[in-house]
């Protein structure tokens, strides 16, 4: 690649102002954003998905990252701000979408990102490179599970892909007890019953003045405070944001194990920021359930109260289809130490994988925790070439 | 479409469901119950032949990284995920069948993933008239044990001098066996020791000595089937369900076969149908599925004996703790040498004691098993000065610290535990549960819960029921008398709970200086909970040929087994593998304790389990045939463990393996012609062929290294220790009057004493022994040997002419009336008589709930003339008006029953078959009792036959329970309702403790 960017370049300045792609139909019209790194799609463009509430930053870290990995290695980048990502959800309009918090929270879902971020964002990076080169994509977290929903439903298929990276989510929801005890104690259910104007959770205490600022409800500023001390991670001085990150999705990285120039915190708190109750809500339903389905699919205990009875209740086995995975190559991720996910996420969707013959690689990262994958002291030894060679 | 569920959560793949196709409705030509040693045998060779296989299996798939976290020192319970089948489909699968407990593993590849490695070839003796006729000497197994070493590459640690050299606790246990005369030997193991790709060509690392044997290879060093057999399957085209869990099996009308599943990864129910079916879900879960299965009419007769024939192949383990040189128990594979001892009495009988390890990371809980808490019972060897060198091996080096886990998070145990010793819940509990915990936070702060509450119990109870009384406010007006009592009766507690110099010890130590306790360390101590001296520790693992007379009973309601042991028959066994640990303890100095399950509750536990569905050639016998099919089942086989119809006393697995093998091939050459895989120009007959070549080697290397277990050509090696028991000396004396008819009940057998007057003259002189006092124990007949003499006049030679021959009989000790099984087939009990070779007690079962015991003595001597005689009597103890115990356990009713003919004695039943000569009733006299019974009361087994020094708190231990077992028995006729009385009185003491733990000195 003669014209590749010289080192570094390629994590301060993306090739392009940021491509605005839009999704979703009146009123709940979106704009995400959409960034490329690299000049050239020759080697094969990838497209990387960050999880809920952190931005694709995520990948540019430290010091160009993940991203910066793959340029060099003649892979052109593409960073999707699907709607989880703290950028998106900034620029939301005052006024909820389609009129009150409910209907923007079932157009927030897992749901609609696999049917309508993806393909979108998709469609628009086929529209640039061309139907030519080889297109990967890679999804972290939530951004993983979305992709495997859209993979599932087939939503893929026309662009082409042919190889995907699930980082630590498939189509399997698994959580550390302290997110079990969560997610069955119906936290967000609750929430909504009792607030039903909350449009989502920031672990950043954003100012009152900004209407879009979701103040904790006392639901869940009671359930902080009575949450044990000894299971939310140790405070290290890195401030509130983190202990409440810890208490809203569990513990993210441990500093002392990051890449040093990311300890302080400086860098990576600015990736944080709200998690939207539609994400949210759903993804705390799958995970009392275990496995991917819509939102509007029979709960474990139905409590969702969404407008049940709307419309009809889709099968929960909606997304459990492997015929799509079999015509891909499937790697995934497995953090250990994730506590975040539960690494039973992963490892049951590559025993998923495997049950029903769609070719799947797994690579265990033990002492992993979630975005140590991207941030972690060895990560760019032992992640970025697993992720290379899977791309 | 294939899959009959309406909830079918996969309608376009999995099985056969591929858009377009229109076959038969068959998932599968064969599908394989299971991925065990039998499973994973059926569903590689069925895929080598071109049949189209389906694996299900209701475990996860482990690929090295994943298997269960192991808690190290820090943490005591982590990620609890994985560990337990029953909880989210984890690793080890632990069912109580409530005589026994027992462990199996639940993942792909079965057993593999947990065992230690261990290919042993059992020796032909194994083979005998319990096997059809076509196993009997093992011959025709050979190549299908060399079969399965090839597939496995199965070497010893011998083979590889950095292992063989290294590995210190093989080398302490050859010192240890050496110095008792016996000679070790390193079975072959199915271990990498060097990394590279195994004939099926999947790659696997080098061994790391780490010690994880039994909780999942983390290197993938271990040659587990999921890298050879089931690679080889898969590759043959096999497909796999992993996390399906067969709950049921049915013929449907065309002969074929439905198999019903509960799909864990998507809850969702399953059902696959196919031409052939192979359980292979191990032994007892094979059992199970076969006892609910829905058979055809055939196959009903078959389907009634499942169960008939289990057993549970006589494992047990004991550790070592503070030996006089290193043992470094985790490091090395888990098994890497082996000692056979073979009983001289009889000469097939063999058990196998092999050197055992466990990971690192356990050793704090393998402490537990020496806690003083155990009262002393286990520990069964002095300590004394290890005969045996030190080993010149240099110390395995220590493995690196793991990676730090967690982000950043205290384990929430930890945190509660040092919460509890600060007595500062703030960081592990919100306030809400702070305030409410606050009174048990009280509690803790007490120096010593179970020694307080004894003491508190016993003061409590002496002050309120004897220190008000008027006649205590007379004579102690002081209150030293009930407080020297209470002091004599706490003492007496202390040392009844056991080894004085530990527990007794320790707590009131605790109690004295309760001021600066270090309560954590005081828990630390007593519960065992402890890795001091970790590297100083010996494990050591036993199994034997246990005799096949269990049985495994469907309990249809609540789906499940229930094991109906002969326990007093495994009671022996055990008792010597104990012995022989007792040796190997004593050589390398160091302090041997069992499994306490099986010690106090009197529950095995194993991993082995064998039998059930039991090969035979007589229909009558068993549920399988000799190549492994349900009988009168076309195309349902069983092909794991559960067809072995008697044990083989070694690690199971390379014969059910060899089994599995020839079955399989057998199956194979009916579909496909008697000379496959010659013939065959498939790739997979090919492959079949090269594996069958490649077996060679391994025979001549088994061959020519001896592999397979041999008996001993000299006598062999006796046991030193020997079996707790117990002996005492018993005189009774009174008169009979000769009668033709047997008396009916007590009220009979006093009017013969008193009817004739001079009534005949009987005295005995009983020597009333057991020899191993746990058999005795689990003996429901409570069965003890009686010699000594009897005096007595013979009725038929006119009464004038007194003998003293000499007797020999039994006496069972407090035994209840016993109830027949209620549920129990006749046809199963006869195949199960058959099966053990005697007949099945048709009055075994549960003891009936009336206050009633017998002592029932059964005595035969012979006469002047060298005729028969049987004295047969029972002393009953009944809560009736009028009697009082010390008549009722002093009085025999007795009935002489002869002569007999010389020869028949044997045929004579208890009570029954001969004449009736007389009748009476003989007593203990109190004197007598006191001067001459009680004293000599003995306990034998407790000398330790080197230094000749007695063990106290083994002579304690059994005398207690001895005690406890016989009073206990009175107390439950007697007073029922002092054992209610007890159990309210101690619920009031803790529940007062509760509230106000009162420490009272």
């Amino acid at each position: 690649m003669a014209s590749a960017p010289p080192a570094g370049e390629a994590a301060r300045f993306p090739d392009s102002e940021p491509i605005l792609v839009p999704v979703g139909k009146d009123p709940f019209r979106l704009e995400l954003e959409l960034r490329r790194f690299g000049p050239e799609a020759g080697a094969g463009a990838v497209l990387l998905l960050h999880g809920a509430n952190t931005s694709g930053d995520t990948f540019l870290l430290p010091d160009g990252g993940l991203v910066r990995y793959l340029v060099e290695r003649g892979r052109q980048v593409w960073l999707l701000e699907w709607r989880g990502s703290p950028r998106i959800v900034a620029k939301l309009p005052r006024a909820w979408l389609g009129g009150s918090a409910i209907e923007e929270i079932r157009h927030y879902t897992v749901d609609d990102v696999a049917r309508e971020d993806l393909p979108g964002a998709l469609a628009a990076i086929r529209g640039i490179i061309g139907s030519g080169p080889r297109l990967s994509v890679l999804g972290h977290c939530v951004g993983g599970g979305s992709l495997a929903v859209a993979i599932a439903g087939g939503r893929l298929e026309p662009f082409g892909v042919e190889r995907v990276v699930l980082s630590t989510l498939g189509l399997f929801y698994e959580v550390p007890w302290a997110g079990w005890i969560k997610a069955e104690d119906f936290l967000l259910e609750r929430v909504l019953h009792d607030d039903p104007g909350c449009g989502g959770l920031s672990p950043l205490r954003l100012a009152a003045r900004d209407p879009r600022a979701w103040p904790w409800p006392r639901v869940v500023e009671r359930a902080y405070e009575g949450f044990p001390g000894a299971w939310l991670p140790e405070d290290g001085g890195r401030g509130e944001l983190f202990r409440r990150l810890g208490f809203m999705i569990g513990p993210p990285y441990a500093a002392e194990r990051l890449e040093p120039s990311l300890r302080d915190g400086r860098r990576t708190d600015p990736i944080f920021g709200p998690l939207h109750m539609g994400l949210y809500l759903h993804a705390g339903q799958m995970a009392r359930r275990g496995y991917a389905a819509p939102l509007d699919a029979p709960d474990v205990i139905d409590r969702t109260r969404l407008g049940k009875g709307r419309r009809p209740s889709p099968s929960p086995h909606e997304y459990l289809k492997p015929g799509p995975f079999r015509r891909l190559q499937t790697t995934l991720l497995c953090a250990a130490a994730n506590q975040v996910w539960h690494r039973d996420a992963i490892d049951l969707m590559h025993e998923w994988l495997r049950n029903h013959g769609a070719p799947s690689v797994k690579r265990v990262f033990p002492g992993y925790a979630i975005q140590e994958l991207f941030w972690g002291e060895r990560a760019a030894r032992e992640v970025y070439p697993v992720i290379l060679e899977a791309l | 479409m294939p899959m009959t569920s309406p909830d079918q959560p996969d309608p376009e793949g999995g099985a056969a469901g591929e858009p377009g196709r229109a076959g038969p409705p068959l998932d599968a030509d064969a599908i394989v119950v299971g991925s065990g040693f039998g499973g994973a045998v059926a569903a590689c060779r069925l895929a080598q032949a071109g049949l189209e296989v389906l694996v299900l299996e209701r475990g996860r798939r482990y690929e090295a990284g994943d298997f269960p976290a192991l808690p190290d020192d820090a943490t005591i319970l982590p990620d609890l995920r994985r560990w337990r089948w029953q909880q989210d489909q984890g690793l080890w699968d632990v069912v109580d069948l409530e005589e026994i407990v027992t462990v199996q593993a639940a993942g792909y590849g079965g057993g593999s993933l947990i065992y230690a490695n261990v290919h042993l070839r059992p020796p032909e003796e194994a083979f005998d008239d319990a096997w059809p006729a076509v196993y009997r000497g093992g011959g025709a197994l050979q190549p299908f044990y060399d079969l399965a070493a090839h597939m496995l590459e199965v070497e010893p640690v011998s083979a590889h001098p950095a292992f063989h050299g290294a590995i210190v606790k093989a080398d302490q246990l050859k010192r240890a066996a050496r110095e008792l005369g016996r000679e070790t030997f390193h079975p072959p193991l199915a271990i990498r020791y060097a990394a590279g790709t195994n004939v099926h060509g999947t790659a696997q690392e080098a061994c790391t000595s780490c010690g994880h044997c039994c909780s999942g290879c983390a290197h993938g060093a271990k040659s587990t089937l999921d890298v050879t057999y089931l690679a080889v399957a898969e590759r043959r085209g096999a497909r796999v369900r992993t996390q399906c869990e067969v709950t049921g099996l049915g013929a449907l009308h065309d002969g074929r076969w439905e198999v019903r599943c509960v799909d864990h990864l998507v809850a969702a129910n399953v059902s696959f149908r196919s031409r052939y079916v192979f359980l292979c879900a191990g032994a007892i879960h094979s059992t199970r599925l076969l006892a609910r299965a829905r058979l055809p009419g055939s196959g009903r007769a078959a389907q009634q004996l499942a169960g008939v024939g289990y057993f549970p192949g006589g494992d047990a383990v004991g550790l070592v703790y503070d030996t006089t040189h290193d043992q470094f128990p985790s490091h090395g594979p888990t098994i890497t040498s082996a000692v056979v001892h073979w009983d001289a009495e009889k000469p097939r009988s063999f058990f196998v004691l092999e050197d055992g390890g466990y990971p690192r990371e356990i050793a704090r809980i393998m402490g537990v098993l020496r806690a003083p808490a155990w009262v002393g019972r286990n520990r069964l060897t002095n300590v004394a000065r290890a005969r045996v060198g030190p080993s010149p091996i240099p110390p395995p080096p220590l493995e690196p610290p793991a990676a730090p886990a967690g982000t950043g998070l205290r384990p929430p145990l930890d945190a509660l535990l040092d919460a509890v010793a600060q007595g500062n819940f703030g960081g592990v509990l919100s306030d809400d549960v702070r305030r409410s915990l606050s009174a048990f936070v009280d509690e803790l702060k007490a120096p010593a819960l179970l020694p307080v509450l004894v003491d508190a119990t016993l003061a409590r109870a002496l002050r309120e029921r004897y220190g008000h009384c008027w006649l205590t406010r007379r004579l102690d007006p002081d209150g030293w008398l009930l407080r020297a009592t209470t002091r004599a009766f706490t003492w007496v507690a202390h040392r009844l709970l056991g080894d004085s110099s530990r527990l007794a010890g320790h707590a009131l130590r605790a109690m004295l200086s309760a001021g600066d306790l270090d309560r954590a360390a005081f828990l630390r101590t007593v519960l065992g909970l402890d890795s001091a001296g970790a590297d100083r520790r010996a494990m050591f693992l036993c199994m034997g040929r246990d005799a096949a007379t269990g049985m495994l009973e469907y309990d249809a309601r609540n789906d499940r087994l229930v094991a109906d042991l002969e326990l007093l028959d495994l009671a022996p066994g055990y008792a010597q593998e104990e012995q022989l640990m007792a040796d190997v303890a004593r050589a390398l100095g160091g302090e041997l304790r069992t499994n306490p399950a099986w010690a106090f509750l009197g529950k095995p536990v194993t991993v082995h389990n064998q039998g059930g569905c039991r090969m035979s050639d007589d229909p009558d016998l068993g549920v399988t045939t000799a190549e492994g099919q349900v009988r009168g089942c076309d195309g349902l086989y069983v092909l794991d463990g559960a067809i072995l119809p008697g044990s083989v006393g070694t690690n199971p697995s390379a014969t059910i393996l060899a089994i599995a093998e020839r079955n399989a091939l057998a199956f194979v050459r009916r579909l496909a012609g008697p000379s496959w895989p010659d013939g065959d120009a498939s790739p997979g007959a090919a492959e079949y062929r090269r594996n069958r070549d490649g077996a060679q080697a391994w025979a001549r290397r088994a061959r020519d290294e001896g592999w397979a277990i041999r008996p001993p050509r000299e006598a062999p090696v006796a046991l030193g220790s020997s079996p707790l028991g117990l002996r005492f000396h018993e005189v009774m004396q009174g008169y009979y009057q000769p009668t033709r008819d047997a008396p009916r009940g007590d009220a009979r057998y006093r009017e013969h004493e008193t009817a004739g007057t001079p009534g005949f003259p009987v005295r005995l002189d009983l020597d009333v022994s057991v020899e191993d006092l746990a058999a005795f124990f689990e003996d429901e007949r409570h069965r003890m040997r009686v010699g000594g003499t009897i005096t007595l006049r013979l009725p038929d030679a006119g009464g004038n002419r007194e003998e003293s021959p000499a007797v020999q009989g039994t006496l069972e000790l407090m035994v209840p009336r016993l109830k027949a099984h209620a549920t129990e087939d006749a046809r199963r009990r006869a195949a199960q008589g058959l099966v053990t070779g005697r007949p099945h007690p048709a009055r075994r079962g549960r003891p009936e709930r009336r206050r009633e015991r017998f002592m029932k003595y059964d005595l035969a001597f012979s006469d002047h003339a060298g005729r028969g005689w049987r004295l047969w009597g029972y002393k009953r103890i009944a809560s009736q008006r009028g009697l009082d115990a010390w008549r009722a356990t002093s009085s025999l009713f007795c009935q002489l029953r002869g002569p007999i003919p010389r020869g028949e004695a044997a045929a004579v039943e208890p009570g029954r078959g001969a004449p009736v000569g007389g009748a009476g009733v003989v007593h203990v006299d109190l004197t007598t009792f006191l001067t001459c019974q009680l004293p000599s009361m003995e306990v034998t087994g407790v000398r330790d036959p080197l230094t000749g020094v007695e063990d106290h708190a083994r002579k304690t231990w059994a005398l207690a329970k001895f005690a406890a077992f016989f009073f206990g028995s009175l107390q439950r006729v007697y007073l029922p309702e002092l054992g209610s009385a007890l159990d309210a009185l101690l619920r009031a003491q803790l529940g007062d403790a509760r509230h106000r733990p009162a420490v009272e000195r």
